[in-house]
């Protein structure tokens, strides 16, 4: 026989999981050997282009039921949905109960359904075996009050719809070792206000891009205090923030004093809004432990150019820990060395006793003052004598989100 | 001066390598652990040049792995692993050829390294279709004509 198939069916069927279902199914033809391999491969990765039409949906829905009929493995490592147009909330629910009664553990779906509002089925929310669960688009969370995911690790919610405040909130309680959240406020869909009280998350990432009207009661309110890592990216103008005091009734009994992220080493924030500067400083003020701050890391988006700091910066009215005793490494992308973000920049390199490199680029917009700007940059007096200075211009094909 | 341990390939040549490399691998580690490493460990069925290869790949994990600690985990946004050195540096690793491929796959079974399995298994088959896997695989076909189209037949969704 030949060496392949040979192999042990766990090493087989490692190999067919990277593979798409439809491929593995068909490696039947190759030999006797091979006939029932792919009724118990562990990976499935179903995909159907989202512009396809009613037909190719029809016979991919197909393909589906008939493999996880024909499929035999009592356990499913990871079940992997990617749906178009005419996806529908009867196939979506029956898919996922049948992953969940073979013991799934991680789910991940992402659909853009025309017609339907995508609900999952109520089984989900109290199923123990659930580690990841990544979710996209056209979804609508509608959380029962009995909430119960204690495996769960890693939660992504990409532009996801919840039903309301409330399910926001009962779906974090109901996950006590969560590690992991990211979470795409983008499209207007998400609940203006978002409570984040989970004591086990070590790493959060929040994006908001793209909001329409105004709503000026927008924010979110994280009492994490197991942080490690945190990223924030803020296109909107209305705002995104995060509040310590002046809680709402309801949450006042937890937080009402400032929260300390003792073990944030990583924060990057991207945000052009009025009240950033103030986030920055309560940060900074927060996380006695942070290694790493990177500003406006990320990109552009939608063709909105990177907004420059126009509001006034106070400095923070003691020195923060993190700069006296952690902080080695910083960068700020988009900087234009206007009067307040100088201010900010200088601050941090006198202060930062621990620094070993600092870093800034540059808007190839602003080319005139450019040497100005770099000469500058060098002759920030800095409090740490090893940190090494770099500088660049952001290359145009950066403006924009790829 | 870290310790060192001693692998000997199949062909009895010697490698020695650092402790925290030969960690990588979890058949090692636990007989690092029962202390039964002294006067070499023979691998009786990974030659020299797989050997060399997954050496290579230990040394280079480990080095990552503490860049990435002093660099406090740097991830994008979704949270997967930014480090596209270490991507890149990977997917050069397995442009080997198709036995030696085979090789490294076996030996990171053996000895257990999750990553380098993982990597090997990936690359084996990624992109190619049935007649490809058939051919570069050298399986035979045991069907008969009337077996294939049976299969087919019973199960003809599947090749829609």
């Amino acid at each position: 026989m030949d060496m392949i198939s040979t192999l042990s069916d766990d090493l087989l069927l490692k190999i067919l999981s990277s593979l798409p279902t439809k491929a593995i199914v068909s490696t039947m033809l190759l030999s006797k050997r091979w006939k029932f391999i792919w009724t118990m491969v562990p990976t499935l990765d179903f995909q159907n282009d989202f512009e396809s039409s009613k037909d190719d949906y029809a016979r991919f829905r197909q393909h589906v039921y008939l493999f996880m009929v024909l499929h035999k493995s009592p356990l499913l490592e990871t079940l992997k949905l990617r749906l178009g147009w005419h996806s529908t909330n009867d196939d979506i629910t029956t898919w996922i109960k049948i992953a969940v009664a073979r013991r799934v553990r991680k789910l991940k779906i992402h659909c853009y359904s025309d017609d339907d509002d995508i609900f999952l089925p109520s089984c989900l929310y109290t199923y123990n075996n659930l580690e990841v669960l990544k979710l996209g688009n056209s979804i609508v969370l509608d959380v029962p009050e009995d909430v119960r995911l204690p495996s769960l690790k890693t939660l992504h919610l990409l532009c996801v719809e919840f039903r309301n405040e409330e399910s926001a909130r009962r779906l974090l309680s109901g996950c006590p070792l969560l590690e992991e959240f990211v979470l795409d406020k983008s499209e207007n869909v998400s609940p203006p206000c978002f409570y984040l009280e989970v004591p086990s998350l070590q790493r959060l990432s929040i994006l908001d891009t793209y909001r329409e009207g105004n709503d000026s009661d927008v924010k979110v309110v994280i009492k994490t205090p197991s942080l490690r890592y945190l990223n924030v990216v803020d296109k909107c103008d209305s705002g995104l923030l995060f509040l310590s005091e002046n809680m709402p009734d309801m949450v006042v009994a937890n937080i009402q004093h400032r929260v300390e992220f003792n073990l944030l080493v990583h924060l990057e924030l991207c945000s052009s809004v009025e009240k950033w500067c103030e986030l920055l400083n309560w940060m900074l003020e927060s996380s006695p432990k942070l290694k790493v701050l990177k500003l406006n890391k990320c990109k552009p988006h939608r063709f909105v150019y990177a907004k420059h700091i126009e509001y006034p910066w106070g400095k923070p009215s003691s020195v923060p820990e993190c700069l006296l005793f952690h902080l080695n490494t910083f960068e700020w992308n988009f900087y234009n060395g206007c009067r307040e973000e100088k201010k900010m920049v200088a601050y941090i390199l006198r202060h930062a006793k621990r620094l070993k490199s600092a870093k800034i680029s540059l808007w190839d917009l602003d080319c005139e003052d450019e040497p100005h700007i770099f000469t500058e940059w060098r002759s920030f007096h800095r409090a740490s004598k090893l940190c090494q200075l770099l500088s660049e211009r952001e290359p145009r094909s950066n403006w924009y989100e790829s | 001066m870290s310790k060192k341990i001693i692998f000997e390939s199949s062909e009895g040549e010697s490698f020695e390598v650092d402790e925290a490399v030969a960690l990588e691998c979890q058949t090692i580690k636990n007989m690092i652990e029962d202390d039964c490493t002294d006067g070499g460990i023979p691998l009786a069925n990974v030659n020299s040049a797989t050997l060399t290869k997954v050496i290579d790949y230990c040394k280079k994990h480990v080095e990552a792995a503490a860049a990435a600690e002093a660099n406090a985990g740097d991830k994008d946004i979704y949270g997967a692993n930014k480090d596209i050195e270490l991507k890149t540096w990977d997917e050069e690793f397995v442009k080997v050829d198709q036995p030696l491929l085979f090789d490294l796959m076996l030996a990171a079974n053996f000895l257990i390294i999750p990553g380098l399995l993982d990597l090997t298994c990936k690359t084996m088959m990624r992109g190619k279709t049935v007649l490809q896997i058939r051919e570069i695989f050298h399986i035979k076909k045991d069907y008969t004509d009337a077996e294939e189209a049976e299969v087919r037949k019973e199960n003809a969704w599947a090749f829609e």
